[in-house]
């Protein structure tokens, strides 16, 4: 008795996860693109004071409703976003810059890498918010604060990943063979360590944004952040606080959920492009 | 672990503590010693225009404004090593006492939160990494990011507007009615107070664990020893009960305890949008009423709190895990 | 197709019988395209009650992947055909899931197999269906040498010798009639492997199967009464035992032949060494190797006051069992840990830690030692400009040059970084077991080369090996570690 079997565990698939992963990538840029675009569009009169429409719920004419100085909720909320991506730049840029010094200076020796891990520790000893609320304080408000904040606040998580990748590159016999060859520690590090930690960065870059966006929001609805004039989601979510209770539901609701779209998109973003770059995660099923 | 290196281990912990509660008190110092905001105008307020520069200077003199920023940090940090944080200017009464009042309202809410979101999160990790790539992996998964994206203050608003606004089961604010003395309240009318708070922040607490957790347990699950447990006939839930919940609730559970920061930012969202009175709410109005006596005591403080979850993660390894345990 | 001569099992039926058995992975490629990359094609094997038949291949090349299929354990992205039967009937998804434990058993090749937080006296008794499951542990662990105390002691705590007497005493108290070893052995010091290769055959006598899976064809040898070579994925040949001999007159296949006559007790190179005394005259530094030591933090010395001397274009074995510090002397050696002691000279100089270093050192996973993200010619001129006369003596093919690292086999790979290692003024090389992991006939081409080099440019080779017979073909002299430290 004989028998003949295969077991076929091929999936039906139109699209291998690769050119998902390419298509998500692109889908999401789109839309980030178009976002930007459409803030930068928007000028001061679109959403301008008109008392003659305020407090309108959400109708084809104005898709968010209105506020109660007339304002269009759709246009506040699209500036706003625009505002919280440059925040978000600005933010994520600067915390990827000092995380890849200091995960660099950390490769050079025992002392070195020890400063820079009680650094790291330093910083994620306070509650992010608790930092954030403090270096406002200190810039006395406003837009230059923020950033400020977002940038110190972000930077440890990203060197702690980073840093993890340089020490085990540091252990890698080929780097050993290299400095055996006669190599400078700095031809090294920008020959063995900066090409590994690159797509990392980018992809930390990334996931970094939706961590600056949210706490952007937060510490704004808190009443630190940006000016009360600004429109900024944060601000936009706290002023609809004194109108809960007469049941003006579209002043919270829109606005917060565009923000949580968008920082969805970017997380999609940044998860996709970790899947292209990084070889182990894209060929998982 | 035998004495010596527990001692090892304890001075270790201890020096770690000093050395970085001394740099977050220097630096959190500084910062504020930069700020432009005058605390004698944003103490007084409105009145300052009745205030003659005599008083003002006698002010000044009273808090220590006139010295150095050098002197003022020594004389705050020696205060503080004598256990005197000094007197909050919004509450006016003693820094330590309204950390202590309103952390024990917080801790209430946190404990709460943590708890609730590790053992949902904890079941919702374990039910996704078990069907990897399934219907409910996906739903647990879309879930738990759609969460992480979620601003927690927006949720809270959500929840305002539709638990106590539209159905109107609770009330819109405020730890304890207004009107009552706070010991006369009673504990039903606190739980009631306390439902949407601790409700908001779960559900936020829940993605990262149960994220964690399908991550652990889908590396363990494809580990050798899991693959070598098949190969010995072992499968299903035994195979889960034997390789994967041991190995994955340690560091799951350490994972939790290490949180405590991101608890506490939480629970200052949450706690400003239902006007609880916990120290999340105290270090707001701390920081936009120039408080500084108060806003430095709960930097300090806090540091203390994230300190502390991470050295109980810590014990928690050496406590359980039989590597370290046995190893040391 | 290839045929199995067994003869004194024709009549039974045979306990595993795998036919024209393939796999296939799926993965992806560069861009977006998937593709499939075939691992095993047209298997054939079959194993008898009370026989033993190896499986004979290179390492990574998909050996372990056959194992995991007859237990069915592939990951999700295998894709199988042919036919697998267990004593006769067809061996369905259903089925394997039923014998995994049972009927049959795994002697894994990690010791990474053990849970780290169970006790391994219980993740033995786990496999143990009757009753007084701690007694019969006891002595199964009796059996294969391990005290009543490693029971209760976890993974972490046993060295890698104990781990791997744990991971045979579960196949042993299943009570399997088919066992499969995958790659058991290695790491094994001689005395535990003869204890092993014993363990394996009285459980052969009393009537199991074995599938035992190596790379290394003088165990094969020792403890198998069939070999199925396996070259690229397809049997090329089963033979007997006994065809192994004399030159190989009774293989059939060119490989297989190839292999049995490239092993270091046979033929190997038919070239001596003889370059020693000639360099020596043309007045180059020797390595001097004055009193060093070395020991981990919180361990007893490894080695201590160590003193070696090799000539320019002298090839020096140093013959030792794995784990004894061998390694670590070749590291200090070549500078990447620094001696508590003693110094390493040239020409009566110190070598300065700074900058070139003239002692090279070849490592014996030459995928770890080779940067990933580089294209291979990059490697090559990391160490200065390349050499064309060096790449052909070591057989490096110009096309190879623009391939990635991971389109490389680990011979190939090897070769380059011989190449590195010997670009430039490289005085001394010191070869940490660079053979170890590649087939009989890739060890043959590649220390002929090394003979050759040594010759023409007078490098002074210190080769570490575990394998004796090797040393005795290529080296000058040998010495025996435990006599130098």
């Amino acid at each position: 008795m004989e028998g003949k079997i295969t077991h076929n565990r091929r999936r039906r698939l139109h699209l291998n996860i690769r050119q998902r992963t390419a298509a998500a990538i692109l889908f999401s840029s789109v839309i980030l693109a178009g976002l930007i675009i459409s803030g930068l569009l928007i000028d001061a009169d679109a959403i301008g004071i008109d008392l003659e429409s305020k407090n309108r719920a959400p109708s084809p004419d104005h898709l968010f409703g209105t506020d109660w100085l007339g304002r269009d909720m759709l246009m506040r909320t699209l500036k706003g976003l625009t505002l919280s991506l440059s925040v978000g730049v600005l933010a994520a840029l600067s915390s990827a810059i000092i995380a890849l010094t200091l995960s660099l200076l950390s490769s050079w020796n025992k002392t070195m890498d020890n400063i820079v891990t009680w650094m790291i520790d330093l910083f994620l000893s306070v509650p992010h918010i608790v930092t954030l609320i403090l270096i406002s304080f200190a810039a006395g408000g406003g837009f230059k604060g923020v950033v400020i904040g977002l940038a110190l606040t972000h930077w440890p998580s990203l060197a702690r990943l980073l840093r993890a990748e340089v020490l085990q590159l540091k252990g890698a016999e080929y780097v050993g063979v290299s400095e055996r060859l006669g190599k400078s520690k700095i031809w090294i590090a920008r020959h063995h360590f900066l090409p590994h930690l690159i797509p990392h960065l980018v992809v930390g870059f990334i996931l970094l944004f939706p961590h600056a966006i949210l706490h952007e929001a937060a510490i704004t609805f808190l009443g630190f952040g940006l000016s009360a004039e600004t429109p900024a989601i944060g601000i936009i979510l706290s002023e609809s606080m004194r109108y809960l209770s007469t049941g003006h539901w579209w002043l919270a609701f829109f606005p917060g959920f565009s923000l949580l779209l968008m920082v969805i998109i970017f997380d999609v973003l940044g998860r996709n492009i970790q899947k292209l770059i990084d070889p182990f995660h894209g060929q998982r099923i | 672990m035998n004495s010596s290196n527990m001692a090892k281990y304890i001075f270790g912990k201890i020096l770690k503590l000093a050395s970085l509660l001394a740099a977050i008190s220097i630096l959190s110092f500084l910062l504020v010693s930069l700020s432009p905001i005058d605390p004698v105008q944003s103490y007084i307020g409105a009145d300052m225009t009745r205030v003659s520069p005599e008083q003002r200077e006698n002010i000044e003199a009273y808090w220590g404004l006139d010295e150095s920023p050098v002197q003022q940090y020594l004389s705050w940090g020696n205060a503080v090593l004598q256990g005197d944080l000094g007197t909050s200017l919004l509450y006016r009464s003693s820094v330590a006492d309204v950390i202590g009042e309103r952390f024990t309202a917080s801790l209430a809410l946190m404990a709460l939160a943590w708890i609730i979101s590790g053992i949902i999160g904890f079941v919702l990790g374990i039910t996704a990494g078990m069907k990897e790539g399934s219907f409910v992996d996906k739903l647990i998964k879309g879930y738990c990011f759609t969460l992480a994206s979620t601003p927690a203050f927006w949720l809270g608003l959500l929840m305002l507007m539709f638990f106590s606004v539209w159905l109107g089961w609770f009330p819109i604010g405020l730890g304890s009615p207004a009107g009552i003395l706070e010991a006369d309240v009673s504990l039903a009318e606190r739980l009631r107070h306390l439902f949407l708070p601790a409700l908001t922040l779960s559900v936020v607490g829940v993605a990262n664990v149960a994220l964690h957790t399908r991550q652990k347990l889908i590396e363990v699950l494809e580990s050798e020893y899991v693959r070598f447990a098949m190969a010995k006939g072992e499968r299903g839930f035994t195979l889960l009960w034997r390789h994967g919940l041991r190995n994955i609730s340690l560091p799951a559970v350490s994972l939790h305890f290490a949180s405590f920061g991101e608890l506490f930012g939480g629970a200052v969202l949450a706690e400003q949008v239902f006007s609880y009175p916990g120290l999340g709410q105290a270090v707001v109005q701390a920081g936009l009423g120039s408080d500084v006596p108060l806003l430095l005591g709960i930097v300090l403080f806090t540091t203390l709190f994230v300190f502390t979850g991470n050295l109980l993660a810590d014990l928690f390894y050496k406590v359980i895990d039989p590597r370290i345990r046995r190893g040391m | 197709m290839v045929e199995d001569k067994n003869i004194g099992h024709s009549g039974e039926t045979p306990l595993l019988e795998v036919k024209d058995f393939s796999l296939i992975f799926r993965h992806y490629g560069k861009g977006l395209r998937e593709r499939d990359l075939e691992v095993v094609r047209n298997f054939n094997l079959t194993i008898h009650e009370g026989e033993i038949v190896a499986v004979l291949g290179a390492s990574g090349s998909g050996k372990s992947l056959l194992a995991n299929a007859i237990l069915g354990i592939l990951p999700d992205n295998a894709v199988t055909s042919g036919t697998l039967n267990y004593k006769g009937a067809a061996l369905t998804e259903k089925k394997q899931a039923l014998l995994r434990g049972k009927e049959i058993s795994l002697i894994p090749q990690s010791v990474n197999a053990l849970d780290p937080l169970m006790k391994t006296g219980k993740q033995v008794r786990t496999m143990i269906a009757r009753r007084n499951k701690k007694r019969v542990q006891q002595d199964i662990f009796k059996k294969v040498g391990l005290p009543d105390s490693a029971g209760d002691r976890y993974p972490f705590e046993l060295s890698g010798g104990m781990a791997r007497r744990v991971l045979i005493s579960t196949s042993m108290a299943g009570n399997a009639n088919l066992v499969i070893a995958d790659e058991p052995t290695p790491g094994l010091d001689p005395a535990v492997l003869q204890e092993t290769v014993g363990q394996m055959r009285r459980l052969a006598d009393a009537g199991k199967g074995m599938m035992f899976i190596t790379h290394d064809i003088e165990i094969a040898l020792q403890i198998a009464d069939k070999i199925a070579v396996f070259y690229e994925g397809e049997t090329i040949e089963i033979a007997q035992a006994g065809d192994f001999s004399g030159k190989g007159e009774r293989l059939r296949h060119p490989y297989t032949r190839a292999l049995w006559r490239a092993l270091p007790k046979n033929d190997f190179i038919s070239l001596q060494p003889s370059a020693y005394s000639n360099s020596r005259k043309s007045g180059k530094p020797s390595l001097e190797i004055k009193g060093i030591s070395y020991h981990y933090p919180n361990s007893s010395w490894l080695f201590k006051d160590l003193d070696l001397t090799v000539q320019p274009g002298e090839i020096v074995g140093v013959y030792g069992h794995s784990g004894s510090g061998k390694s670590t002397m070749a590291q200090v050696i070549a500078g990447y840990r620094t001696t508590l002691g003693g110094t390493v000279e040239i020409a009566g100089k110190t070598i300065p830690k700074k900058g070139r270093h003239p002692v090279q050192m070849v490592w014996q996973h030459p995928e770890k030692a080779i940067n990933p993200r580089w294209r291979i010619k990059q490697t090559l001129q990391e160490a200065g400009e390349i050499d064309q006369k060096l790449l052909k003596t070591l057989g490096i093919r110009q096309d190879w040059l623009e391939r990635w690292p991971s389109e490389l086999s680990g011979g190939e790979l090897q070769r380059f970084c011989l190449a590195r290692a010997m670009t430039g003024d490289t005085e001394y090389l010191v070869a940490d077991e660079i053979t170890t992991m590649l087939d009989a006939v890739t060890q043959s081409q590649i220390w002929h080369s090394l003979i050759e080099l040594a010759d023409e440019r007078g490098v002074g080779i210190l080769a570490i090996s575990h394998d004796y017979h090797l040393l005795e073909r290529v080296c000058d002299r040998i010495i025996h570690f435990d006599d130098l430290k």
